[in-house]
């Protein structure tokens, strides 16, 4: 498929411009991409720590609180103590106030004023549902047990009514929560702040564990009960009353709802989760994990559900699913004051942050969710801002693409556009259009292209006339040239050109002249004009005007040169061209030539019978120079069958692949070679000679003229002819035509013909079967000349070595079926059959086999 | 060259006319071995219309006669031009082949 320029123009562009924005943007996203991740991870990683780091300060700051909260609450114990102590020294009033008792709470003779539901003080449904309870922060509630009888215990009563107004300032200044302060004395009275009316009627604090507990201490104590009231988990703080003499007298507790104490709902709400806390009892490593910690203060579990103040608090204990886990964690608490752990819990995960006491430690237990939760945030935060970027920049890209691409595709028509006009004029100019024009300026180095292209149709036209004048003048000059061999007695002539540009400076011309004796004479006339082409064949015409036109009028040889010459001085006076000229006068039946050399090279002259050269040589300058220059006629007689050779400097300077010159030995050795032959045939001879010499292609024209001297002075009867073929090429279809070409002209027999032919035949098929021992083009030339009744068939090849006379005769006297070789040698048998005369000799690596067949004889019988 | 094959009693009779030149010499040969090859015992060559023929062609009559000799066969020649007889005896084939001058003499006495 054939693409266009524009859209290979328009691909480059396009690859150019935005190969970079692609490779910028590959490196840019795999490099934003790497700050993503490692500004997620480590950003996650560093939200992590500092979430653990919270955690782990939360817990610590929480262990301190619940130290200063428990303090505070043993002072508060402390106070009221003090308060009922002095009180109960102390003689009461007779209207010291009205007593409440819990029994009659609900009836509204028997309730407090004040008495109304308050806000924190609920109870535990037996359902889990909290509901609150009315209390009274006016009066306290009195609750006796059963056995104990009310009259007897009431100035007790009485008595420890004077420590209301105290217990109310130590109630007041503890931090807002639903606390009972109670005052139990070991006749069983209960009194509790604020007043209520819930406790149960078979309570009897005095067979409680924490009251038993007090009454063994001198100190405040710590226990962990259900708050029969509230049904709640609460810590009560006791501390004993004694008197002076030690004794003791009572307790005074202080109610700490176990909820209150723990931060859970404030840590869940500040991180979203469930967040636990617990204080848990230290147990020494070892313990399997299954026990798992002893909890002693947790925030209200509403899971245990259905709880009552008569059962002990059960021990709860924390427990963690991997041992490895709880192991680490053990000895972390036990050495360390504060710290964070992994663990698990019921399949869930958590950070454990905790800080430890001499004896017990407080966890803050987290689910791993809610810890990862603001780091997972921050890190889907910033992978959707990326995001976000990577979306912008790929719309940004496409955008770019989209423009790039418009440009390119744009540009790439502006670019092309002119091309396209170009191409379009280039096929007008081709079509022969040569007014073809384009008005275009790109402003570049296309203009160059335009103005060459505009120029080209006025120099193709101007060219197309030249050639066209070019044409006329060869085809001029063709006619300007003689038609045919010219005929004079006792001569052999043939003279020929080939011009190397299509019209040249070379020239021969044969002209019947009148010389001064009025004899009949020929001038053959050869020429070299300075140059070539046309100018130079101006020059030539005028020339040869000149000597056609002096034809008729009789004068010497150097006369006419001197003639010519004084008109083409003048003619050709200032251009530098001149015409050097070898005129050479022939007279009918006579032995003396005449000449005139005008500074063209001497006529070679070679004696055959003598095997001797010489030059028919001269003084004289070329024509057209010296104006009024004497010319020298010169003269020679000739033998019999001697020959003239006039040729140009195209023969003798050609040359071959290595640069060496033709050069006149081999001239010369051609002429010796062909001296036997007919003029045209030494011709023909030295011409391919010269041609198959050059390599690089004629350089120069080459014009020869032969003339030979014919045997008696009468014309030649001789008539023959030669031709050359070659091992590669259909002989029989070459030969066929010629040989019957000459058998018509000549009216030779039928059988004489088909003779001739079956003799080429055979002899040719021989040497193309047999004589190569390579599979080269070789060159096989024949000659069949007819003189009277003698035919001469010639044929010379370089082949093997192969004496037709001494083939073996095939043995045809033997009936066929006895013969060794049945057809071997039939060939050489027939031709020998057919001829009368067979010479045979091997000549410079050529076989030249001469045949001869009176064709007035009936019989053949050659023998050589 | 022209071939022209004819059979009559028997007899196939080829027909050349022309030149028997390299080309037509090998047309001939391929033409006589295809027909040896078929079985033909009685081969008849006519040279009436025979301008030209050189030993390769003579070569293909002796390859003829020498397949259907085995065969007892018989080749025939007729019609040859006085000029190409004269090859056939110079190189004694007249001796080998009955010549004869027309078809109906060959055909007769084959």
């Amino acid at each position: 498929m054939k693409i266009t320029i524009r859209v290979k123009f328009f691909a480059v562009l396009l690859a150019f411009s935005l190969a970079p924005i692609f490779l910028s943007r590959g490196i840019m996203g795999r490099a934003s991409q790497d700050v993503i991740d490692k500004t997620s991870t480590q950003t996650r990683q560093e939200l992590l720590g500092i979430m653990a780091d919270e955690f782990e300060f939360s817990a610590t700051s929480l262990l301190t609180l619940l130290g200063r909260s428990s303090e505070a609450m043993q002072l508060a114990a402390i106070s009221a103590a003090r308060e009922v102590d002095w009180a109960m020294d102390m003689v009461p009033p007779v209207d010291g106030g009205e007593i409440f008792f819990a029994a009659g709470f609900g009836n509204p003779d028997l309730t407090p004023p004040d008495a109304a539901r308050r806000r924190g003080y609920a109870r535990l449904t037996m359902g889990g549902r909290q509901q609150l309870i009315q209390v009274s922060f006016d009066h306290p509630t009195f609750h006796l047990p059963h056995s104990v009888d009310r009259t007897a215990v009431e100035p007790e009563m009485r008595r420890m009514l004077q420590a209301v107004p105290g217990i109310q300032a130590v109630y007041r200044n503890l931090p807002e929560a639903p606390f009972w302060i109670n005052v139990v004395t070991e006749s069983g009275v209960v009194m509790t702040y604020p007043g209520h009316g819930r406790l149960p009627g078979m309570y009897d604090p005095r067979v409680q564990g924490w009251y038993r507990k007090a009454r063994e201490s001198e100190k405040c104590v710590w226990s962990h009960n259900v708050d029969p009231a509230s049904r709640f988990i609460v810590n009560t703080v006791a501390y004993p009353l004694r008197d002076d003499a030690g004794r003791f007298l009572g307790a005074v507790t202080i109610d700490v709802p176990a909820h209150t104490l723990m931060p859970d709902s404030r840590l869940e709400a500040r991180w979203g989760g469930k967040v636990r806390t617990f204080l848990v009892e230290r147990i020494p490593p070892g313990t399997p994990a299954a026990e798992g910690l002893p909890i002693l203060v947790q925030n209200e579990s509403n899971e245990q559900g259905h709880r009552h103040w008569t059962s002990a608090v059960g021990q709860e204990k924390l427990v963690f699913d991997d041992s490895e886990e709880y192991l680490a964690l053990l000895e972390a608490l036990d050495t360390r004051e504060s710290g964070v752990a992994d663990v698990s819990i019921k399949g869930e995960p958590f950070l454990c942050a905790f800080a430890s006491a001499p004896s017990s430690s407080f966890l803050v237990i987290a689910p791993k969710a809610v810890v990862a939760k603001l780091p997972n945030e921050v890190t889907a935060n910033l992978q959707a801002l990326f995001d976000e970027m990577r979306v912008l920049s790929s719309i940004i890209s496409g955008i770019m693409l989209f423009v790039t691409a418009l440009f390119a595709w744009f540009g790439s028509r502006a670019i092309i556009r002119p091309l396209y006009s170009m191409i379009e004029l280039a096929r007008r100019l081709t079509s022969g259009d040569f007014g073809a024009r384009m008005n275009y300026r790109a402003g570049d180095e296309r203009d160059d292209l335009i103005l060459s292209l505009n120029e080209m149709g006025p120099k193709l036209k101007e060219l197309m006339h030249l050639n066209r004048d070019m044409e006329v003048a060869e085809e001029v000059q063709r006619l300007l040239l003689p038609g045919a061999e010219p005929e004079l007695a006792g001569y052999d002539i043939s003279g020929g050109i080939i011009y190397c540009d299509k019209t040249g400076g070379d020239y021969y011309d044969f002209l019947h002249v009148c010389p001064d004796d009025g004899a009949d004479c020929l001038a053959v006339i050869l020429g070299d004009v300075s140059g070539h082409g046309v100018p130079s064949a101006l020059v030539m015409a005028a020339a040869r005007g000149q000597l056609h036109t002096l034809s008729d009028i009789a004068m010497a040889p150097h006369e006419r040169m001197a003639v010519i010459n004084r008109v083409l001085s003048r003619d050709l006076d200032g251009t530098g061209r001149f015409l050097t000229l070898f005129y050479l006068q022939l007279e009918a039946g006579s032995d003396r030539v005449q000449w005139v050399r005008a500074g063209h090279d001497p006529a070679i002259r070679y004696n055959p019978a003598e095997d001797a050269f010489g030059e028919l040589h001269g003084e004289g300058i070329p024509l057209g120079v010296i104006g009024d220059f004497v010319y020298q006629t010169n003269e020679a007689d000739l033998e019999e069958g001697e020959v003239l050779v006039l040729a140009t400097d195209g023969v003798w300077e050609a040359r071959d692949r290595a640069g060496e010159m033709f050069g006149k030995q081999r001239m010369l050795a051609i002429v010796r070679e062909n001296a036997h032959k007919n003029a045209e045939d030494i011709r023909l001879a030295m011409m391919a000679g010269v041609e198959a010499f050059q390599a690089n292609g004629q350089e120069d024209d080459i014009a020869v003229v032969v003339v030979k001297k014919g045997a008696g002075g009468r014309p030649m009867t001789r008539h023959s002819i030669s031709f050359r073929m070659t091992n590669k090429e259909n002989c029989f279809k070459c030969f066929q035509p010629k040989v019957e070409a000459l058998g018509a002209e000549h009216g030779l027999h039928p059988r004489i013909v088909f003779q001739l032919t079956l003799v080429l035949d055979e002899l040719i098929t021989n040497i193309i079967s047999y004589g190569y021992a390579d599979f080269d083009e070789h060159p096989i030339d024949v000659t069949i000349s007819l003189e009277g009744d003698l035919l001469t068939i010639r044929v010379e090849d370089d082949a093997e070595p192969f004496n037709i006379l001494e083939a073996p005769e095939p043995e045809l006297e033997l009936p066929l079926e006895e013969r060794a070789k049945p057809v071997g040698g039939l060939g050489i048998h027939l031709v020998k059959s057919m001829v009368h005369g067979i010479h045979y000799k091997r000549e410079n690596g050529r076989n030249v086999l001469t045949l001869s067949k009176d064709i007035g004889k009936a019989e053949c019988s050659a023998k050589g | 060259m022209a071939l022209n094959q004819i059979e009559e009693g028997g007899v196939v009779i080829l027909a050349v006319d022309g030149n028997l030149d390299g080309e037509g010499t090998n047309a001939l040969e391929e033409k006589v071995l295809n027909l040896l090859e078929n079985g033909t015992t009685k081969l008849l060559f006519d040279f009436s219309g025979l301008d030209y023929i050189n030993s390769s062609g003579l070569r293909i009559l002796v390859l003829a006669y020498q397949r259907l000799k085995k065969n007892s066969g018989t080749v025939a020649i007729c019609g040859v031009k006085d000029y190409i007889q004269e090859v056939f005896e110079v190189s004694g084939y007249d001796k080998i082949f009955p010549l004869y001058h027309t078809r109906a003499d060959a055909l007769g006495a084959v």
